[in-house]
């Protein structure tokens, strides 16, 4: 354990007070607002680094899938702008959607469509839809079993062999962004891991002109492949930044259950035990744990998310009040 | 053509292109023959009434549920700026399909029955007033057409088989009281602009009200 002591100065690079600055963006947003009954959508300024993949995080309900339908034009009742690739007019129009490819949850095709179908639609709707990549893709993925029938019905499919064909229709297009609502969500860990394989491999062929922006709730499964991040919260983003700058925002700290009490009102989250308490910490705060026997770590991006929503959720409040 | 076609699974094709117009007809015909002696123009009304049946019942492969409030389910024709344009393709040439079916079939019904009437009949002896009998043919044509669009607008508020086969039926019951109108033989034509005229009317709701359906799913309304 490592003590820190009055005299103990931490210092620790980073962005404490304001999200990263971006150089390129993908699409960049500005007073985007959205209302429903009882919620509200409200996103003062959003950045999208070009040639990076973004996470998109927050519970049920903060406005993940909304805040997505918004950014690929398939919800245009809200209030703000959005600006896409380097073009100077906010708004979205045919030439940019042809270059995002967009996943959404639930039923995205019509569910009696059949995976032959999906190829021939994608084809009129998109014109940079490669056929042969499409069946490639189907075939690699191993859409509906072995040996790819593209006579079987969508709602024929699992979930998961659902959102590989999704999948599938979007990387078989030319495009510089992807917007992938839950991609992780139906699949199976292999099939994850994939997953974060293929959002690499389009990255890469992109040269840093492509991006990827997903929301997830598989933090973990999800990290290796996350570059940037943002934690939406009650319609609100509550952080944002680089994976690595917020891995030195924040610190993973355990201690004695001693000092749990102490710890409590300085931490982010706290889980405690007989044995010791963990829990996030703002670097910035760590000289306010002076005089507490505490070991410091770096946490993982879902440990970071987890505090940062639960410093912002009522359930988390409660929680922590508990 | 092509818009209305990516939306047609081969089975469908194969149902609506090659098994339906082949069902009715034979069936006509066979009524036409076994049951009615060869009179001439039973195969026809047979053919006329079950018409709208198989189309609305078919059109929920196709078409089914896409005035549903629910009909966020086009997302991804959505996420492409050709979607929209496509759709609208694919509904009016599915109108145009339906328009042509009405008319092959009862044309076909019509010539076979013709072929087949029996001995002493009026169309077996050939006495026939030819401008009557297109008269006839296009009021069966249109009403057929008329009533199948009007079935498949008002099951496309549904998604469900039912719904469809519900609506079916009680699409024969209008062809059958469609067809007490052929008594007015004497004003066929009057009856057949009347016909054309709704058609066309119902044609252009059903277009508009799925693509206004589908187009409001961008808002909340």
């Amino acid at each position: 354990m490592t003590r820190i002591d009055e005299k103990t100065t931490i210092t620790k690079q980073g962005n404490e007070s304001q999200p990263t600055r971006i150089q390129d963006t993908a699409l960049q947003a500005r007073d985007l607002r959205k209302r429903y009954k009882g919620f509200e959508l409200s996103v003062p300024r959003l950045a999208l680094p070009k040639g990076f993949a973004t996470a998109l995080i927050g519970e049920n309900g903060a406005g993940k899938t909304t805040l997505l339908n918004i950014l690929t034009g398939i919800r245009l009742d809200f209030k703000g702008e959005v600006t896409y690739f380097d073009r100077q007019e906010p708004g979205i129009c045919g030439e940019i959607q042809e270059q995002i490819g967009y996943t959404g949850p639930g039923a995205y095709f019509l569910p009696q469509w059949t995976i032959r179908q999906v190829e021939e639609i994608s084809g009129l709707l998109f014109h940079g839809f490669h056929q042969d990549r499409y069946r490639a893709i189907c075939e690699e993925l191993g859409i509906g079993g072995s040996g790819l029938d593209v006579a079987k019905e969508v709602k024929s499919l699992s979930d998961g062999n659902r959102m590989k064909l999704m999948l599938a229709a979007v990387l078989a297009r030319d495009t510089q962004l992807l917007i992938l609502d839950e991609p992780a969500s139906p699949l199976d860990p292999l099939m994850r891991d994939r997953l974060c394989d293929m959002i690499r491999d389009y990255l890469e062929q992109g040269g840093g002109e492509k991006s990827v922006l997903f929301s997830t709730h598989n933090i973990a499964d999800m990290e290796n492949v996350t570059d940037y991040c943002l934690i939406l919260e009650h319609g609100n983003i509550v952080e944002e930044g680089f994976v690595e700058d917020l891995k030195e925002k924040y610190v993973l700290v355990k201690g004695e259950a001693a000092d749990g009490e102490r710890a409590r009102e300085i931490l982010f989250s706290m889980n405690r035990s007989a044995y010791g308490f963990e829990g996030i910490c703002l670097a910035g705060n760590l000289d306010r744990l002076a005089g507490m026997d505490v070991s410091l770590e770096t946490p993982t991006l879902s440990q970071i998310s987890v505090a940062v929503m639960k410093a912002n959720t009522s359930l988390g409040k409660l929680q922590k009040r508990a | 053509m092509k818009s209305y076609l990516v939306f047609t699974s081969a089975w469908y094709r194969l149902a609506v292109f090659l098994l339906m117009p082949t069902a009715l007809i034979g069936l006509g015909l066979w009524v036409e023959r076994m049951l009615w002696g060869g009179r001439g123009a039973t195969g026809v009304i047979v053919a006329a009434v079950l018409l709208p049946i198989a189309e609305i019942v078919s059109d929920n492969w196709l078409f089914g549920g896409i005035q549903t409030k629910d009909s966020m389910r086009l997302e991804y024709l959505k996420t492409s700026g050709r979607g929209m344009e496509i759709l609208r393709s694919a509904l009016w040439v599915d109108l145009a399909r339906k328009l042509l079916s009405a008319l092959g079939i009862m044309a076909l019904c019509r010539l076979a029955g013709t072929w087949m009437a029996a001995e002493g009949t009026d169309y077996g002896s050939g006495i026939m007033d030819w401008g009557l009998e297109a008269g006839i043919l296009l009021y069966f044509t249109l009403l057929s057409y008329f009533v199948s669009t009007l079935g498949t607008f008002l099951s496309r508020f549904g998604d469900m088989l039912w719904m469809n086969l519900l609506v079916g039926y009680g699409a024969v019951f209008v062809m059958l009281f469609g067809l007490t109108l052929l008594n007015l033989a004497d004003i066929i034509f009057m009856i057949d602009i009347i016909c054309a005229v709704f058609g066309i009317l119902i044609s252009a709701v059903t277009v508009r009200t799925a693509m206004k359906r589908v187009e409001r799913s961008y808002y909340d309304k």
